[in-house]
């Protein structure tokens, strides 16, 4: 795996750790408009990197999430066990 | 339904093969309070919530601990990748790999196979978060057993933020027995 | 917004936190969180949490 695609699967990962503790922040505090603003923003975001990492490097998701180049690249990319960080 | 994504929540890094730690770490993926129990204990009690905050929360924090299961299978799977037979011999994984070779097995460190006795639904939401509250504290205390027993700083830092999870995950459970408990006063009052 | 330096934000929190609401013996309660400052994304991460006050580090 080269160093920029471990380097964007971490900032992935950071940026869906935020997301994480905003959902669950929020669903012990739904009215609360400010982590709501923080957490929209920060999908936003989220969706934008992960579609930007699956054009250079793949699907993160099947099942109808992602779309794939031919042949089927679901299963080409390491799976999370086998990659060294 | 659920939908898998090809990563992990937290990066694992792993410094050398370690059968020792290897094992110990079973105690996480099939033990009494492993990420497994965890991960089942909370999506099997959220069908009888009385709230629907609270079954969201089950929900969230549940597919959470799916992902600490994976973080915890990924560090035993690699801790013992490469490892030959001869190396097993006499060795506290020996028993282990005679009837699973390096395959990922969810048994505790003392190699007992998960049970669903280890968790408890009562269908009381008030028992049953105080069983995930215990729960959380349970987790913690194992991850700081285990941070204690390893040198390796890759696994000290995955160690150390699966511990943090239980700390937040015990916040929000206790944030969800105040409501619920607020939710119950109401329907004794009307 | 940093709420936890300020004495008079520091009263309203216990005011409207669990403690203020039916406290009634033989019951458990935990604080409510407040939302306040956050760590960047990259110190979440590395923390294992958003939030400051919630982080509790292992000395190990
Ligand atoms: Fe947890």
């Amino acid at each position: 795996m080269d160093p920029y695609q471990i380097q964007m699967l971490r900032e992935i990962q950071q940026l869906e750790f935020v997301a994480i503790e905003l959902t669950l922040y929020l669903d012990t505090h739904p009215d609360e408009l400010e982590p709501l603003q923080d957490y929209n923003r920060t999908t936003e975001r989220l969706n934008q990197l992960k579609m930007q990492y699956e054009r250079l490097y793949g699907p993160l998701a099947a099942y109808g999430v992602s779309t794939s180049k031919a042949p089927w690249q679901w299963a080409e990319q390491p799976w999370p066990w086998d990659i060294n960080y | 339904m659920w939908i898998y994504e090809k990563k992990l929540e937290y990066p694992v890094r792993v410094l050398q093969p370690d059968i020792r730690m290897a094992k110990y770490l079973m105690a996480q993926y099939g033990g009494p309070d492993s990420e497994l129990s965890a991960a089942v204990r909370y999506l099997t009690q959220r069908y009888t919530m009385p709230t629907n905050r609270t079954k969201g929360l089950l929900t969230d924090i549940g597919t959470e601990e799916l992902a600490h299961w994976e973080i915890v299978g990924t560090m035993i799977y690699r801790l013992l990748k490469g490892v030959p037979p001869e190396q097993l011999r006499g060795t506290d994984l020996g028993g282990y790999f005679t009837q699973h070779d390096n395959a990922v097995y969810p048994a505790d460190a003392s190699g007992v196979p998960w049970t669903a006795a280890y968790i408890q639904a009562t269908g009381d939401p008030v028992t049953d978060l105080h069983e995930d509250m215990a729960a959380e504290q349970k987790a913690r205390t194992t991850y700081e057993h285990l941070i204690r027993l390893t040198d390796d700083p890759g696994v000290k830092d995955t160690l150390k933020f699966l511990r943090e999870r239980e700390v937040v995950h015990f916040q929000r459970f206790g944030e969800a027995l105040n409501e619920v408990q607020e939710e119950l006063a109401k329907k004794k009052v009307f | 917004m940093n709420t936890r330096d300020d004495p008079a934000k520091k009263e309203e929190n216990l005011k409207t936190s669990a403690y203020s609401t039916s406290v009634q013996l033989a019951q458990a309660y935990v604080p409510w969180q407040r939302y306040g400052v956050t760590y960047s994304p990259q110190e979440a991460l590395e923390k294992g949490t958003l939030f400051p006050e919630l982080y509790r580090p292992y000395p190990y």
